[in-house]
Parts: C-alpha cells; structure tokens; sequence
C-alpha cells in the first residue's frame, strides 16, 4: 500500500531527544529500583509524586491540541504535531498509573502504612479506636475500587482523544478531503475540551489533593491543569529550540509562533500565580480549622522557604522577564525562561506533594527524585518516537498557508 | 527650497491589495523613508512593524502606574486596617504578617491604575482627539476604512522631496499619487 504510507521524520535531533529520554528513564527507574530495595514506603511516596509531576506533560498536550482546534491560530498549526505526539503517549501513562492504583489498595505489596489515608479500614470502620467520622463520610468515594474505576475511566476519555485526533490528523496527511477532517477535529475538540476540564479536576482531586483526606480545595484542579499548561508550554518551546533548524520547521515557522507561545507563557505564569495565590488567600481569610492545616504544613519544617522561592521565582522572576516584547521574539532567551520555568514546575509540584510525606524538607531524599526523572524520560521517549512517525508540520491544514501570510486573515 | 516644501503635509500613495503595500512600506523603508504612516481597512502586521515610530513610551507609563497603584493600594490598607483601626477579624494577626489579605485590593489597584494609564495615554500621545487632520485632504481617503489601502510618506522626513518622492511612490504600482495639502 504504497499510498497510504506518509513520510516519516528522520532528522538526527529527534533521535538525540529520544536517547535523552531513554537515558533518563533508564537511571530515573534503576534508582526508584534501588530506593524500592532500602523502602518501599519511600518508593511508593517517591512514585506518586513523578507520576503526578509527569502526567502535566501528557494532559497539557491534551488540553493544547484540542484548544488549538477551537481557536486556531499560527502557533497552534506550528506545534500541532508535537502536542499530538506527547498526547499520544496517554495509553503508555495508563500502565504507569498502575502502581499509583496498587498504592491505594496497599497491596499486593504491604506498605508500613497506607499512603492514601481514606483507604485504611481502620480509619472508616465505625466503632474502631481510630474512627475519623470526616473521612467515613467520603466513602465510597474514595475507596480503592471507586478511585481505579475512575483512573480507567480517566485514561480512557484521555487515550481516546488523543488517538482519535492523532489518526484524523494523518488522515488529513494524506490529502483526501482536508477540510472535513479540520471539522471533525473541531467537533471533537469542543466535546472533548469540556470532558478534559472535567476529568482533569477530579484527576488531580484523586491523585493529589486526597493525599490530605480531610483538606479539600475546588481551585485544586484548575491548578493542575495551569501547570500542565505551564509544563507544556515550556517544553514546546525548548523543544522549538532543538527542532529550530529542521528543514520544514525553518521553511515554514514564522517568528509569530515564538512570540505567541511566549504570550501564552506569561499569561499561564500570571494564571498559575492567581490560582495559587487565590487558593491561599481563600483559606487565609476564612481562617476555618479544617483548611488552614493544609497550609500550616507548608510553612513549618523548611518548607516555608520552597514557599517563599515560589513566590520569587515562580511569579516574580519569569513575569518579569517575559514582561517585554522584544525578548519574547527570541526563541533562545525564550528557551532559557522554558527551562527555569520547568525546573520550577518541579519545585512547584514538590511544595503540593511531598509535604505530605514529610513534616520537614531535611527528610527528603534522593529517592524522590528519581520516579520525576524516570517518568518523565519515559514520556520523551514515546514523544520523540511518536514525532518520528509523521511530518513535522500538518502540511495539509486548510489554514497552513496563514504561516506564511503573518497570521492576520 | 521650493522643492522642501513645507507647505504641504506629505505624499500619500493609494494602493489596491493589502500585498502592494505590505510591499511599498518595505520599498519605502527600504529606501531610507523612516517618517510614514499607512492606512488600511484592517491591521496588517508587516505594515506596523515597518512604520511604528518605535518606543511610544506607553510601556513604561503602564508599568509605573501599575507599580504606583499596586504600593499605593497596599499603604492604604495597611494605614487603615492596621495603623488606625485595628481590629480583630477572625482571629487574624494585626500587623504586617496579614499581608496575604491585603494582597486583592493591591492587585486590584495596580490593574486600576495600568489599565486606565494604557487607555488614557493612548488617546492623549495619539493628539487625539483631533478635529481637523490633513490626511482627509486626499481624495477617496474614506476609502481606507473599507477597501482601500494608503501610505503616506510625511514631509518632516529628512529624504522628503516633492518631486523625488512623488516619483518614487509611481515606481511602486499605486492607483493615485496625490499632495496633502495642509
């Protein structure tokens, strides 16, 4: 079937991304091997805490490649097919949730203690000495069977966007009819936006959030979703920076789709800001005793300073330096900004986690770094290879010839 | 020194498509014109990049209104809830570590101040409002709210010449080489 074959992309920066992202996963899972062989409670905390930093990067491709559908636009026709290719790695993030799934159950391997509260019978089971009547009202929606029923159903909606908009999007490739496969695109997009905001809350309730089973926060959600945001932006962009001199990205990429994607990383910037910052001011005039902990948490033990870091270089340093028109037009500063941006997602994701492990930041240690580097290489990798699989650029977008025409039509 | 011309406003140059003039703002520019305007139904990127007069200043007013309304709106608080009349609201602390509370108003007013700073400057350093302009002096200039595209190439630009620069803009293809006159 000599037509239906598309061209593949065979350029040497790809294979270098994808031997990153194998070497990363290779030395991320030999430590979490490692730390799993000195403590498996450690192994478990440090996994749940990768998983989730990790998820970002999937789910933000998600969540961008059907935004660029609805809104259309310069910079989404010119990233469309790395969003693609990180969202497809859904299927693969669906067997990494597995452990996240055997940790709430706590088996089959035994953990000193349960990680998710919620899940210990001796916590929800009335009339026994630890009873805590706050978190019994929660079950059964949060018991082990229902939070697995949800993950699956989670990665299913996921996966299914993703490949749907994946095999439309080749389909496209080949040239037959276009236009309809943009519609179809768009119409799946605008269902699937609204199902992405849905499940990305509830996702990141689950996962994160009920790690404190009392604590609850309806900003928690948008939260996660800004980071993802952030994350993804930020990638896109040093990933740009690598692709820069590929034959169709240097053609085709006007300088509009740098200093577009730079807006959108001040904007997200400004976003996350407000979503964090609103979610503690809330809680700090309220002044109620079952949210405040969540906070007290946060400012005792060292991890005071990761709040404050936050604050400084988290908001204040990237808003200023991406406040300008100038630099946002530079794909190498704007590079620079991306990777302090990713290494403050890190940071960012640390300060909503591991408080919850650990009462000081001294008990952190090595292991918990090792699932975030493994997980997250493992993501490059599937990316990296699902870009080698098509071209670089929707070459037949109905609106392609608006890179070349300065965006305004 | 007639050829100086003081007298009149400028040279305007009415072209057909939105292309022709992406394409004589470039000729212009690249000829050494840097005192230009142009006028179009809709806002063409290219075209602004190539006859924006560069720092218009605003940027920096909005930054310093932003950072004037953010501070001002933080002491004002500050003099209130906690100089003047502290109480105690739920248990919160009276002094400076209340600060997380204060923090909405302070960005609200930073916002109040910027966004009022961006708006009214640009109507002010605009010249606006502006009753009388040489530019209506061309015929078919209404034009350029529907479908007619125009540059103008003004007399302060220190290459201006009546008849050199007349000359150069009938190289570009236009439809009308016209005088404003005052």
């Amino acid at each position: 079937m000599a037509t239906s074959t598309l061209p593949r992309t065979r350029i040497p920066q790809l294979n270098r991304l994808q031997m990153l992202g194998i070497g990363a996963a290779v030395i991320g899972l030999a430590l979490l091997a490692v730390g799993f062989t000195l403590s498996p409670l450690q192994f478990a905390e440090s996994y749940i805490y990768g998983f989730y930093f990790a998820m970002a990067f999937p789910l933000g491709c998600l969540g961008f490649l059907m935004l660029q559908h609805l809104t259309g636009g310069v910079w989404g026709i010119s990233v469309r097919r790395m969003l693609e290719a990180g969202a497809l790695a859904m299927p693969v993030f669906f067997i990494l949730s597995l452990p996240v799934i055997m940790v709430a159950y706590n088996g089959p391997i035994r953990l000193e203690h349960f990680i998710y509260h919620w899940a210990d019978p001796a916590l929800i089971t009335p009339g026994s000495p630890e009873f805590d009547p706050l978190i019994a009202h929660k079950v059964p929606w949060m018991s082990p069977i229902w939070f697995a029923s949800r993950m699956v159903i989670y990665f299913a909606i996921w996966s299914t966007l993703a490949i749907l908009l994946r095999t439309w999007s080749l389909q496209q490739d080949r040239g037959t009819d276009a236009v309809a496969s943009a519609t179809r695109m768009r119409m799946l997009s605008g269902i699937g936006i609204a199902l992405f905001v849905i499940s990305v809350t509830f996702f990141a309730l689950d996962v994160g959030l009920s790690l404190d089973a009392h604590w609850y926060s309806t900003m928690y959600g948008a939260h996660y979703m800004v980071n993802a945001g952030l994350s993804v932006l930020a990638f896109l962009l040093l990933a740009l920076n690598q692709l820069r001199t590929a034959p169709l990205i240097e053609e085709h990429v006007p300088t509009k789709t740098f200093h577009d994607l730079g807006k959108l990383l001040f904007a997200f910037t400004v976003l996350w800001t407000y979503m964090s910052f609103s979610q503690f001011v809330i809680t700090w005039s309220g002044d109620v005793a079952e949210f405040t902990p969540w906070y007290v948490k946060r400012q005792e033990g060292g991890w005071l300073t990761l709040s404050l870091m936050l604050m400084a270089f988290a908001f204040a340093g990237p808003f200023f330096a991406l406040l300008g028109r100038k630099p946002k037009r530079s794909l190498r500063y704007l590079g620079v900004i991306a990777t302090w941006i990713l290494l403050f997602r890190l940071v960012d994701i640390s300060w909503i986690i591991l408080p919850e492990f650990h009462a000081t930041i001294s008990e952190v240690s090595w292991v918990n770094l090792a699932a975030p580097l493994g997980i997250t290489g493992i993501w490059l990798a599937v990316w990296a290879w699902n870009m080698q699989q098509a071209q670089l650029l929707p070459l037949h977008d109905p609106n392609f010839d608006s890179l070349h025409a300065g965006g305004h039509h | 020194m007639q050829n100086r011309a003081s007298d009149i406003y400028g040279m305007m140059a009415e072209f057909k498509t939105p292309e022709q003039l992406v394409a004589a703002t470039h000729a212009a520019k690249h000829a050494g014109y840097s005192k230009m305007d142009a006028f179009s139904p809709f806002p063409i990127e290219e075209v602004i990049e190539e006859v924006a007069p560069g720092d218009t200043g605003i940027p920096r007013l909005v930054l310093i209104a932003g950072l004037v309304g953010a501070s001002s709106g933080f002491i004002l608080q500050y003099i209130g809830n906690i100089v003047d009349y502290p109480y105690n609201i739920g248990g919160r602390p009276l002094d400076i570590t209340n600060w997380p509370s204060m923090i909405p108003i302070t960005f609200e007013l930073g916002i109040l101040l910027a966004a009022f700073t961006a708006a009214i400057s640009m109507v002010v350093l605009n010249g606006l409002p502006s009753p009388y302009h040489p530019v209506f002096n061309v015929p078919r200039f209404e034009r350029a709210s529907q479908d007619a595209f125009f540059l103008c190439i003004e007399a302060t630009d220190p290459l201006f010449d009546r008849a050199q620069t007349s000359a150069f803009l009938r190289t570009l293809g236009p439809l009308q080489v016209s005088e404003i006159a005052h």
